[in-house]
């Protein structure tokens, strides 16, 4: 009766799900003690983050793993008695070490290997910091939880004296099943002292109504030790969250000969009356209650691991049950039958919900995407000598992980890009009158069915001249060509472009960002780049929420149909041949008294059929402001699931897929946005007489006045004050 | 006859309640041998001693078969275990309670 080996590994994978969790947020609180060198709580959870990674790593055999993490901990428990300093050296040395970390938990997995020297000589320079020696590698690893270093200074010099403790420790229902032995806490706190322990056998239930995996023993215990409380605590970090613990110091009575007086203080404390299911209530009461401390593990109860693949295979399926739903719907309209019709609906209606309910599974908050980025920060900072600090904003919008999972690198090329060219060395930065520290700020927000990320920072700003050079050079357009600074930046996009004047390390050879465009284009998302000399550059991501399916308003053209995104349709008006004649050929509608351009889908998709009698103008809200997309018919709206429409059309930017209807008729999906900005272009190269005759005619389209303000007037804004006549 | 033979840790729990159950039917009973055990966990300490009271207000025999290892119940001493028959006998034999 051994455990399976796939328990085994279920554990590991477990383990190392945990351990990047913990790997990443640890990276995360290391470069904020950076900020906050004195900050106790920081100090606090780099200890119990370490020690956490450590006891559990030891726990499920990652031996080297613990012994490595034991003296980094140590060091961090020196940190946290005050006898040593939070330095600079210090964190980019843990860091160092948390790559290891990083490396041996994924040695297992066959991915990177282990650094052995690069270990020997982290160990070595935490040996010259604290003062302390490094336990020695060979020798095996503390069973689960600390033990002290051989060699460690000794606890006698910080805590002399004996002190005896009560111990109240009855576990939680689910502590074993969540991989912790309590026997291997008892252990362990026997090595801290001289430890008397009394297991109450109260709470176990009869034979068959007893859980086989659950706890129900409780322990009363007597320690007699030179370690703190906070020592104590220690041992119980891993689990405490998931049981009842209380330690409380017996009044000072003589504790020389301990052994049989710690005994007497187990009897002497209250009869242990700690029924498994008290313990499991009061931690239910301790899980609701608001001050759980911020270390605080996901509460495993209430939340559960999925492969993410699973999750996909899900919303696929959905997706096809939504496509297959539309078809029903269509039969049952058709159908005279009252009954099809109810259940038609009544299926659309739990269609619906389990679409919406699906994607939401998926949708996860930015956060660790953003997180990450403090240590590129930290040392693209160092290796360049420059001060920049990273603020983040909006960092629990949630997006689709498939999005969140492509967004790494196009970021991280954006944030080299303007730690390389955007920020100015702090002696240049003093020069100009600007804080010496720099800043690079990165946020998130909605906006309708998309998601804003921008990378801002107060550099330099783009030299647009120096751009207009360089593309000249590469003959990508011609000297005197007037150009908009949108335009302008888009250079910067083309593959191979930099203005670099030399190669660095980080930047400087043009790939970077031809990636991020690449990959945001790839992700049905454009760009928008806003900068100002001398102020800072700001790069605006706009991304769709989800891949996956829409919400979508059906219209058709003549025969064709296309699908408009609801998220960014405002309303429908009518538009008669009468006022469209009014208008003097000019694309222009009032609504309301506002005058609104418009698009005739008729004219731009070469619809040969002849416009009926009255067409329906599509308002849509995108960046440039109101537009609108005349149509014949609007059908209703339709749940969409999105068809990429494969590499032939890769390059047709105005439509971002296409989807299936309900009798077998494809749809295109447009992309209102694109469309519009499509026209704003074509519009402005044809003033310049640089399209004559080959641009369709979009007379008269053009985004209302002040329309940059409408998006905060902030990101873009000079971008786009070109557009606007 | 339940033997116990190596480590037995929670992956063993639910297995060794169902052995421990079809032991305690009316008219049943068994010996349980923890020679050959090298250790025993939380799970399997909670159900040995369910089992056993189980089977004395049923009046169904169980009893141990052969000698606990001192290995065994060294740590089992440590952590408190010491109510427990087979932990805290000077020298557990054959036929002694649980």
């Amino acid at each position: 009766m051994t455990p399976g080996s796939g328990a085994e590994q279920q554990f590991s994978r477990a383990f190392r799900e945990e351990a990047r969790e913990l790997l990443v947020e640890l990276e995360a609180v290391l470069l904020e003690l950076n900020e906050h060198r004195e900050d106790g709580e920081l100090v606090g959870r780099v200890f119990r983050g370490l020690h956490t990674i450590k006891g559990s790593g030891a726990m499920f055999g990652f031996e080297d793993l613990a012994t490595f993490t034991h003296n980094l901990e140590n060091a961090f428990d020196e940190v946290r008695k005050g006898r040593l300093q939070v330095t600079p050296e210090l964190v980019d040395l843990t860091l160092s070490a948390l790559d290891q970390i990083r490396a041996m938990v994924e040695e297992g997995e066959g991915e990177s290997a282990v650094d052995a020297a690069a270990c020997t000589e982290i160990l070595a320079r935490l040996r010259a910091l604290t003062g302390v020696a490094e336990s020695a590698a060979s020798q095996p690893a503390p069973p689960a939880e600390a033990r002290p270093a051989p060699g460690a200074a000794p606890a006698g010099q910080e805590d002399a004296r004996e002190q005896a403790w009560c111990i109240h420790f009855a576990p939680g229902p689910d502590l074993m099943r969540n991989g912790a032995d309590p026997l291997l806490l008892l252990r362990e706190l026997a090595e801290m002292g001289r430890l008397t322990a009394e297991a109450s056998m109260a709470g176990i239930p009869p034979l068959e109504a007893l859980e086989p995996e659950r706890c129900y023993v409780s322990w009363e215990m007597a320690l007699v030790t030179q370690a703190s409380e906070d020592k104590i605590r220690d041992v119980f970090i891993f689990v405490e969250d998931s049981c009842e613990l209380t330690i409380t110091p017996v009044p000072a009575e003589p504790v020389a000969g301990a052994a049989g007086e710690s005994k007497a203080i187990v009897e002497h404390s209250p009869e242990p009356v700690c029924a498994a299911d008290r313990t499991a209530r009061a931690l239910e009461e301790k899980r609701r209650s608001p001050g759980r401390r911020a270390t605080d593990q996901p509460d495993s109860a209430a939340s559960l691991r999925v492969p993410a693949a699973r999750l996909d295979q899900l919303v696929d399926l959905v997706g096809e049950m939504v496509t297959v739903q539309a078809r029903l719907s269509a039969i049952a309209a058709r159908s005279a039958d009252g009954e099809v019709l109810e259940v038609s609906e009544e299926i659309e209606r739990l269609t619906s919900a389990l679409r919406e309910n699906s994607m939401t599974l998926r949708m996860v908050p930015i956060r660790a995407t953003f997180e990450r980025f403090r240590r590129l920060v930290h040392d693209l900072a160092r290796d360049l000598g420059k001060n920049v600090e990273l603020t983040i904003e909006g960092a629990e919008t949630e997006l689709d992980k498939t999005v969140i999972d492509q967004l790494g690198d196009p970021l991280m090329h954006l944030i080299r890009n303007s730690m390389d060219h955007g920020i100015e060395s702090p002696e240049r930065r003093v020069a100009e009158g600007k804080r010496p520290m720099a800043t690079i700020h990165l946020s998130a927000r909605h906006s309708g069915a998309s998601v804003l990320i921008a990378v801002s920072d107060d550099g330099a700003g783009i030299d647009t001249e120096a751009v207009r050079a360089r593309a000249v050079e590469r003959g990508l357009t011609t000297a005197d060509a007037s150009l908009s600074e949108t335009e302008i930046y888009s250079f910067l996009f083309q593959p191979g472009f930099s203005t670099a004047q030399q190669v660095t390390d980080l930047s400087g050879r043009g790939v970077g960002m031809d990636v991020v465009r690449q990959r945001v284009e790839s992700l049905r998302g454009s760009i928008d780049v806003a900068s100002q000399r001398g102020a800072g550059t700001t790069v605006t991501l706009r991304l769709p929420l989800t891949l996956a399916i829409i919400d979508g308003l059906l219209v058709t053209v003549g025969e064709a149909f296309f699908v408009l995104p609801l998220a960014s349709t405002l309303e429908c008006i009518e538009l008669t041949r009468e006022e469209s004649e009014q208008a003097k050929g000019k694309h222009v509608a009032n609504v309301r008294g506002e005058i609104v351009p418009y698009i005739r889908l008729r004219q731009y998709f070469h619809v040969e059929t002849a416009a009926p009698e009255r067409e329906q103008i599509m308002v849509v809200e995108c960046e440039d402001g109101r537009c609108g997309l005349v149509v014949d018919q609007v059908l209703g709206d339709c749940q969409t699931v999105i068809r990429n429409l494969g590499r032939l059309y890769r390059h047709v930017q105005v439509v971002s897929g296409a989807t299936i209807l309900g009798n077998g008729v494809v749809a295109l999906i447009l992309d209102p946005q694109r469309l519009v900005q499509e026209a704003i272009r074509a519009k402005m190269q044809r003033e310049r007489g640089r399209l004559p005759g080959a641009v369709r005619d979009y007379e008269n389209v053009r985004p209302r006045d002040g329309a940059a303000a409408g998006n905060g007037g902030k990101v873009g804004a000079g971008a786009r004050a070109s557009a606007s006549r | 006859m339940i033997r116990l033979e190596g480590e037995i840790g929670i992956a063993d729990a639910a297995r060794l309640k169902e052995v421990l159950l079809e032991a305690l039917r009316p008219g049943a009973g068994a010996r349980i041998a923890l020679e050959t055990a090298s250790s025993l966990d939380v799970t399997a300490v909670q159900l040995l001693w369910a089992a056993e009271r189980a089977a004395q207000a049923a009046g169904v025999p169980l009893a141990l078969e052969g000698t606990v290892p001192e290995k065994l119940r060294n740590p089992l001493r440590e952590a408190g275990f010491e109510r427990l028959p087979f932990v805290d006998a000077p020298e557990p034999v054959s036929g002694g309670r649980l």
